[in-house]
């Protein structure tokens, strides 16, 4: 360092030693957290936005048909300021006339944080509704196109960005819930859709010279964050048509109101193919064989034995799960007393752990029950430490996170009616996970669980590909359950693809429907636990995992982690632990 | 600048390329200048990380006033002073926390800097922390006195006046080192 001159060139070059390893391992996981947050995004978007805005035309055109009907049952005719002078039946006879529907609908005006809204001005889609043959066509002003052939089952999409259609073969099934007829999809968007609608107005009027009825719902879901919509159709008066539609959604969470319009009319033809619907004939094509996982009455019968054990475990207990793979990953807790429950989370990546850290750690966890607890507290309570707190309180789902530096973050609440939240991980997820009664599960017998005298299911999952990348390739996962146990999950493996977050598809040299035929992770519960009423329940459970190397090279099945569950029952819940109000203020 | 912009824009639509390309422009230096600050390349890691994550969940609302790689060099800087304070509120001397961090199997973990750069940050490490990071953020950063005068509080004149004795301190501990070396 012979000069200062050299000395800044030296700051000015300064980079950390390895860091492309670092830089690979960072940018993965901030990938997986972006796709996360697209995911949740879109989850929260949906809501009245899916059943109205997203739905095929003719739905968008029966919600006018079924608004009337609605506001006749529920207000048993008491509704008498202009009430039209039509019903379902006349409109549906009306559209079942028309050949084609046809919808194009357009974004109008935006206010607020406009960033938020998925269409700018003057964007939105257009659609087609075939009755005969089925077929509904969407085609956004992105150059997105969508074309479903209901008879065959068959979706085709088309995504102009990676100029990809991708196919996607439903499996027939006499489950399959499809519209026959227009009348059908009237019946059933009626059952979908009767509770929805809060306030209904009609009023008469003129559209172009033409005698209207102007039908105006009100849907307000903000009280659950979800989007405020006033939707009103302009109705024919004469040949009970709808012919135009308004939608106002304001959402308070993100700030923002859309006003769309759109205009309805009813053409003798439409695209046959999704290449008359526009998208170019040069596109690669790409094939998914999808699984049916429509609902299968008879795996209903088949899996109460298990749904049943699974209903009947404890209810009042504290579970503490200790998370350990080549380091100590996490420390759960989870207190649940009926259907409320509350987790407590101390996640150890994501911050630095020295190896004073551990030390200190493993003195102050100590090796059982109380001792676990004990530190759960303290450390939970301390500053420099993460903690994430959920609440359910058999309604609703609390969550706040503290960051290390103390500050607490404090999320929206969400309305979550039927089933504990997955994310609370109590005794149900470690020993008897859900398993749905669905058309891609069925029961089969392998080796294994013959040896073992062993119910087992398999679950099929399609591909998953998502703007031309590749998200998930076929895959399937055999759970086995042990009836001498209480019908416990002891072993779930898994077979599918070892892929990064994502691919490319046109970097995916296999093929994305075949399933592997080699285990890519077992998980099994290798020391069992049994309560004092008799009840067994998994005590260690051991995950062996393949995995990736950083040039994306397979690795060998090798252990990956060890949970450890101490499990209290009957016990003392310290006061107010599941009151939401209890939660800690947020900072800032 | 206008690249930059249209980065965000994408970024703020969830695009994954805006994010690796924004990640690959400037994670070099961010890692850099949080190891250089904490002098701990485990944290370092854990702090471009959870800049990142932070900037990831408030991508809709994001509105870019200045330049993008100041603003993360701000919240790298934000984010490692906070540790630091949280490590002294734990009574846990920084060089000690680095040394067990060191003390572990990994490559990664024997040497933050290369070879050449190992006696420079050695260095550096017992600059003053604020004459350190006015360093890193102008030289490494190319951040101007004015940008880290506001990040700091304090005037322009102490800005430079830090940077000033900083690289002064920094030659005198390198010709030591060199001096005992050629002496040994």
């Amino acid at each position: 360092m012979k000069s200062a001159k050299n000395m800044k060139q030296s700051i000015r070059k300064l980079a950390v030693e390895s860091s492309s390893q670092i830089h690979d391992r960072i940018l993965d996981k901030l990938l997986r957290t972006l796709d996360e947050s697209k995911r949740q995004t879109t989850v929260e978007q949906a809501n009245i936005w899916r059943i109205i805005m997203k739905s095929k035309v003719s739905k968008i055109a029966a919600a006018a048909a079924i608004i009337i009907v609605v506001t006749m049952i529920l207000h048993n005719g008491s509704v008498d300021m202009a009430r039209p002078a039509f019903g379902i039946d006349d409109i549906t006879a009306a559209m079942q006339k028309a050949e084609w529907v046809h919808c194009t609908m357009t974004l109008e005006e935006l206010s607020g944080n406009t960033d938020a809204s998925p269409f700018g001005i003057g964007e939105g889609w257009e659609s087609w509704q075939s009755i005969h043959p089925l077929l509904s066509i969407e085609k956004h002003s992105n150059g997105k196109i969508f074309f479903t052939e209901t008879d065959t089952a068959k979706t085709f999409r088309y995504d102009p960005e990676t100029n990809i259609i991708t196919v996607v073969y439903e499996v027939p099934s006499a489950s399959r819930e499809t519209y026959t007829s227009i009348s059908d999809m009237f019946n059933k968007t009626l059952n979908d859709l009767k509770k929805q609608f809060d306030k209904v107005k009609y009023e008469k009027g003129v559209f172009e010279g033409r005698p209207v009825t102007t039908i105006s719902v009100d849907v307000d879901y903000t009280s659950e964050g979800g989007l405020h919509s006033i939707i009103s159709f302009i109705v024919d008066s004469e040949t009970y048509l709808p012919i135009k539609m308004n939608v106002q959604q304001t959402s308070l969470k993100k700030n923002l109101t859309v006003k769309m319009t759109g205009i309805f009319d009813y053409p003798n033809t439409g695209p046959k193919d999704i290449y008359e619907a526009g998208a170019p004939r040069d596109a690669q094509v790409i094939r998914i064989e999808a699984v049916n996982d429509r609902d299968n009455p008879e795996l209903i019968e088949v899996l109460k034995p298990y749904n049943t054990a699974r209903e009947n475990l404890i209810s009042d207990y504290i579970l503490i799960t200790y998370e350990r793979g080549s380091s100590l990953r996490r420390i759960f807790v989870t207190y649940n007393q009926g259907r409320k429950q509350r987790g407590e989370y101390h996640p150890f990546w994501g911050q630095a752990v020295t190896n004073d850290d551990l030390i200190a750690f493993k003195k102050a966890l100590g090796d059982g029950f109380e001792s676990l607890l004990m530190w759960s507290r303290d450390y939970g309570n301390s500053k420099g430490k993460n903690l994430g707190i959920d609440i359910y309180d058999g309604e609703y789902f609390y969550r706040a996170d503290k960051h290390p530096l103390g500050k607490w973050t404090i999320h929206d609440k969400k309305y979550w009616p039927d089933t504990n939240p997955v994310s609370l991980e109590d005794l149900s997820d470690w020993g008897w996970p859900d398993i749905p009664p669905k058309n891609n599960v069925r029961q089969i017998e392998n080796d294994y669980s013959k040896e073992n005298d062993l119910i087992a299911f398999v679950i099929i999952l399609e591909p998953n590909i998502s703007n031309g990348k590749l998200y998930r390739a076929a895959q399937k996962a055999i759970y086995y359950l042990d009836p001498s146990r209480d019908y416990m999950c002891v072993r779930k493996e898994e077979f599918h693809h070892m892929i990064r977050s994502s691919i490319e598809i046109k970097n995916v040299d296999f093929d994305l429907n075949e399933i592997p035929d080699e285990l890519s992770s077992v998980r099994f519960v290798s020391e069992f636990g049994r309560i004092e009423n008799g009840q067994w329940y998994p005590k260690k459970i051991e995950t062996h995992s393949k995995s990736l190397d950083l040039k994306g090279n397979e690795k060998p099945l090798s252990l990956s982690c060890i949970y450890t569950l101490y499990l209290k029952t009957n016990p003392v819940f310290p006061e107010g632990i599941f009151d939401p109000n209890n939660l800690p203020m947020e900072d800032g | 600048m206008l690249e930059d912009r249209l980065l965000i824009w994408k970024f703020k639509g969830g695009s994954n390329e805006a994010l690796c390309r924004i990640y690959r422009k400037y994670g070099d230096y961010l890692l850099a200048l949080a190891a250089a600050l904490l002098q701990d390349v485990n944290t370092a890691e854990d702090v471009v990380h959870d800049v990142f994550c932070k900037f990831i969940e408030s991508r809709e609302k994001f509105k870019l006033a200045g330049s993008l790689k100041s603003f993360l060099a701000t919240c790298v800087v934000n984010l490692a002073r906070d540790i630091l304070r949280a490590r002294k509120l734990q009574n846990c001397d920084l060089d000690e926390a680095a040394a067990t961090a060191l003390d572990t199997n990994e490559p990664e973990h024997y040497a933050i800097f290369g070879e050449e750069a190992r006696n420079l940050n050695h260095a550096m490490a017992q600059l003053a922390y604020e004459q350190r990071e006015v360093i890193m953020l102008h030289l490494r950063g190319g951040m101007k006195f004015r940008e880290i005068a506001g990040l700091q509080g304090i005037s322009i004149n102490t800005a430079k006046s830090r940077y000033r004795y900083g690289l002064k301190k920094l030659q005198t501990l390198l010709s030591d080192k060199e001096k005992k070396n050629e002496i040994s």
